[in-house]
């Protein structure tokens, strides 16, 4: 059957619309790792937020209209998204976030995806240094993240684990977010040493350290961001005072309630 | 960890088996998982726990006594289970878990 000119064109590929912020391809600089780039987007001219764009009535619609774009096509998060706004937006700030109305995006930043906006003319500058990791959504791509930002024994543990839920029906799989939490945990705490690693019942990532004294903190990374987490400064048995915290918390403030015992690692 | 339809955590009592001496106690409860039929992974490990020692680190956790009581089942007759009331599940690991030594774990597979 021939095909004519017309039906011929009607089947090429409608090209992309470019939105002006492009996922970084396997490139790694300061203090961010990007994976290799997602098949949902292609390269696209790198958006460099201009003053003009914050200025006037009109000006201001197109801008609700094209973070609006951005945030429904995924492309950035409502974080990363509010914080080029408050480094940028100037007075116009606050009434553009109202008509964006953040908390119906929310859903999207669950996709963590964080991209790096960088400068046009290369490298990215002083303000978008904060910390960027574009981490896909698959337990490989986690894990290769983890490798290659200096984590490779953990990363070793988890291809064991994931492999042991493999092979034994009973064991839940690996959750997605739970190991996604505890890879930017260990990714944005590089002091902190490698920990000993595990999967609970529920397939939630398990982490834990322990001291020279036998005392143990350990964390388990939970939905919604939460971080459940407990720590012994000795042993009962020991006959010395036992410090000891536990409970579930936000990463941060975690973080924070285990801040005596991170900084003896 | 307890899962969430557990009520207590299995153990097994060594004493019951009035072994020689603890290789030997331990040598027994190899032999029950082998009758069980339970999968046991070539890195798996037993921990060897002083019931006293136990109970104060449970305590630590929940701040009550756990009732540890003999449980025993026809293949499994040394079978115990720690009955540690509704503590937080990770606390009471850590506790359990900072009273193992070097020297009190042992292969689950020599």
């Amino acid at each position: 059957m021939s095909m004519n000119a017309d039906t011929m064109a009607m089947k090429q590929e409608k090209p992309r619309k470019r939105t002006g912020i492009q996922p970084l391809e396997g490139t790694s600089y300061g203090d961010g790792i990007v994976l290799g780039k997602t098949e949902r987007y292609r390269p696209v001219k790198e958006w460099k937020p201009s003053a003009r764009l914050f200025e006037g009535n009109r000006k201001q619609d197109d801008m609700v209209k094209f973070f609006t774009k951005l945030l429904k096509a995924g492309e950035v998060t409502v974080s990363t998204l509010k914080r080029m706004l408050k480094e940028h937006g100037g007075e116009n700030v606050s009434l553009i976030q109202r008509r964006l109305n953040w908390f119906s995006w929310g859903r999207y930043d669950k996709h963590n995806w964080h991209l790096t906006v960088k400068q046009v003319n290369g490298k990215p500058s002083q303000a978008d240094k904060v910390r960027f990791h574009q981490i896909e959504d698959t337990h490989e791509a986690i894990i290769a993240v983890l490798r290659r930002s200096g984590r490779g024994d953990v990363a070793d543990r988890l291809v064991y684990l994931r492999c042991l839920a493999r092979e034994d029906p009973d064991e839940a799989p690996m959750d997605l977010d739970s190991l996604r939490a505890m890879a930017h945990l260990l990714m944005s705490e590089r002091q902190l040493p490698n920990p000993r690693t595990s999967v609970t019942s529920d397939g939630f990532v398990h982490i834990e350290w322990r001291f020279p004294t036998n005392g143990i903190l350990a964390m388990v990374f939970l939905p919604s961001d939460l971080i459940q987490f407990a720590a012994v400064s000795v042993p009962a048995n020991q006959g010395t005072e036992q410090l000891t915290v536990n409970g579930k918390l936000p990463r941060d403030r975690a973080l924070a309630a285990v801040r005596q015992f991170t900084s003896s690692l | 960890m307890l899962k969430q339809d557990e009520e207590y955590l299995s153990v097994n009592w060594l004493e019951y088996f009035n072994a020689p001496d603890l290789t030997a106690a331990v040598e027994r409860i190899r032999e029950t998982f082998r009758n069980k039929r339970y999968q046991v992974r070539r890195n798996a490990r037993f921990t060897v726990l002083n019931v006293e020692a136990a109970k104060h680190a449970i305590h630590g956790a929940t701040k009550t006594m756990p009732a540890i009581k003999h449980l025993p089942s026809r293949n499994d007759p040394s079978h115990a289970g720690i009955f540690a009331g509704t503590a937080e599940n990770l606390a009471l690991a850590v506790q359990l878990a900072a009273l193992v030594t070097p020297e009190n774990v042992h292969a689950a597979i020599p």
